[in-house]
């Protein structure tokens, strides 16, 4: 097997650079409306049961039938494949922040609000910080979903990992799909190691003892 | 930093007719109360009786279904509710340290709230871990480092960081075990003169209650049964719940938590100021007494007796050194003391003024 070779030709730093791009778009986009929905739910949670029905919904629809349904309204490319990967990853993350904020334990937020303070800084200085962890652990679930959606983007020419893959069906070489497929493999477990050590600092920094 | 307080010092504390319902269950029951600025106030009762609810309502965690709580005679509803909590401290059981903060920032958290720079901060953390007697140091250390009692006494710097003039303390030591809690009261008391604030304490425990309270209140389902001092209580219970809670029966058991200002008689009659023996010597018998305190500007400068007046030369050379307590002190280890130096009286000194004396022996007749 020659990797150098699959490397040069598929040109996979550069497959890697637009991949791990899509990636961070997705992620970021993704954290933000998580966490803002958590947020939002949090505080109307009469609306909570219904969201999370629709994205538990959403979270069943394959991902290729997702990628497809996307196409008319974003059309190919990377937009689909990040609207995709943002969709199935809200609910992690979404979910985790929704029962952070509304698990922390009731006697400091008793205490928070007896000393004074306000219901806003109540939910800044104590509910929030004390939810990290578990929105941490979260967006480590929406990094694995992230990184399998991506991936899959190369069906719809959003370039990345995913096209050199495609190439190497198309081709029948095996080389190249091997390569290719543990690279995405390793690049998977490293960004999910990295999650995995930030979730870890998080619990120890801001967990419950 | 100069912090606005909804009030700089406590005359009152009202508590008007407070009720509070949890459904079917009267959880505070027509209570009426009033807390005396400067005071530590105990309420005690069974657990169930109403005590946490009721203090929960002087910072309005709870608020009464009927009723009204009053402070220096403004009603607290007209109060906004953060700036109520921020003027009462308030520590419980459960310490409630937030779990992800430092030392520094759970004492600090307020005073970072109310717009401190960080060497204010700094400053007035260091200031308080000092009275609370935790080693500057700590200010990093996250809570789950400290012991449980370390954690108490972070709570309460914490509690007094804003220097609230009215604190509300719920448990505070009930989660210690024994000799900690013994240690803690002890060093509370000396907090408390420090401070010399109104406190509102919540208790099941009596001995704890002789012990820290000036006056007691006690709780039975709901209502308040008894208010009085140690002494009222003991020698004159409202109804056997009472005798029994304070164990009337067997008060010597609480020598060791009655104080000198309980048993001390009045001094008002000894007390002469005079500057010569033949002046000091015919007031004395004019008064008909064998003993005087003398003082200066009000200030306690001796004590002499008939026998050693008449012996001396002059005024100074009769006046002698009293044994001088004050009145919290513990009467048992006042007691000790007399009986240690042979001294069958000791002068009661409030800001160096006296205002009891302590004979050893009308002190053993009034406990028996």
């Amino acid at each position: 097997m020659d990797i150098r070779w699959v490397w040069e030709s598929q040109n996979l730093a550069q497959r890697t650079l637009e991949h791990l791009r899509m990636f961070g778009i997705a992620l970021a986009l993704s954290v933000v409306i998580g966490v803002l929905l958590g947020l939002y739910l949090y505080r109307r949670p009469k609306l909570a049961p219904i969201a999370f029905n629709v994205l538990n919904i959403l979270e069943t629809v394959p991902t290729l039938a997702l990628l497809v349904l996307l196409l008319p309204l974003l059309s190919l490319g990377e937009k689909p494949t990040i609207a995709a990967s943002v969709i199935y990853s809200i609910l992690p993350i979404a979910r985790n922040t929704y029962t952070g904020l509304t698990s922390v334990e009731r006697s400091y937020i008793e205490v928070a609000k007896a000393i004074g303070l306000s219901e806003r800084e109540v939910l800044l200085k104590v509910r929030f910080p004390l939810a990290l962890p578990l929105i941490a652990a979260g967006v480590r679930i929406a990094v694995v979903f992230t990184m399998g959606v991506v991936t899959l983007g190369g069906l719809i020419a959003a370039g990345g990992l995913g096209a050199p893959i495609q190439t190497g069906i198309h081709l029948y070489d095996r080389d190249i799909i091997i390569v290719t497929g543990l690279w995405v493999g390793a690049l998977a477990l490293i960004l999910d190691g990295v999650a995995a050590l930030i979730e870890r600092y998080l619990r120890d920094r801001y967990g419950r003892r | 930093m100069v912090i606005e307080m909804l009030f700089r010092r406590i005359e009152t504390v009202e508590l008007r007719d407070v009720t509070k319902r949890y459904g079917d269950f009267t959880a505070v029951d027509h209570v009426n109360l009033e807390i005396i600025g400067g005071e530590l106030l105990i309420l005690i009762g069974p657990s169930g009786s109403g005590k946490t609810t009721l203090l929960r309502t002087i910072n309005r965690l709870v608020e009464p279904d009927e009723g009204e709580v009053f402070i220096n005679g403004r009603n607290i509803k007209e109060f906004d509710v953060v700036k109520l909590r921020r003027s009462i401290g308030y520590v419980i059981q459960q310490i409630g340290l937030f779990p992800h903060m430092t030392v520094k920032d759970n004492i600090g958290l307020l005073l970072k709230l109310e717009g401190w720079s960080e060497e204010e901060i700094d400053k007035r953390v260091k200031e308080l871990l000092h009275l609370v007697a935790l080693p500057e140091d700590f200010v990093t250390r996250y809570p789950h480092q400290l012991s449980g009692g370390q954690q108490q006494r972070v709570g309460l710097a914490r509690a007094l960081a804003l220097n609230p003039p009215l604190l509300l303390m719920d448990e505070p030591f009930g989660a210690l075990d024994p000799i900690l809690r013994k240690q803690l009261q002890e060093e509370f008391l000396r907090i408390k003169e420090v401070l010399g604030r109104t406190i509102v304490f919540v208790t099941h425990d009596i001995e704890e209650a002789f012990k820290l309270g000036d006056r007691i209140a006690i709780m039975r389902d709901g209502r308040l049964v008894q208010v009085g001092y140690p002494d009222e209580l003991v020698l004159n219970p409202a109804d056997e719940f009472v005798a029994k809670l304070v164990n009337a029966d067997k008060k010597f058991k609480h020598l060791d938590t009655l104080k000198v200002k309980d048993l001390m008689v009045d001094v008002e009659k000894y007390i002469v100021e005079v500057q010569r023996k033949d002046e000091l010597l015919q007031w004395m018998r004019d008064k008909n007494i064998e003993f005087a305190v003398i003082v200066e500007k009000g200030a306690l400068k001796g004590v002499t007796d008939l026998k050693s007046l008449l012996k001396s030369q002059d005024l100074e050379e009769a006046l002698m050194e009293p044994l001088v307590f004050s009145p919290g002190d513990s009467l048992a280890s006042a007691l000790a003391e007399m009986k240690r130096r042979n001294a069958f009286l000791g002068v009661v000194v409030e800001r160096e003024k006296p205002v009891g004396i302590l004979l050893a022996n009308e002190v053993l007749l009034k406990l028996l």
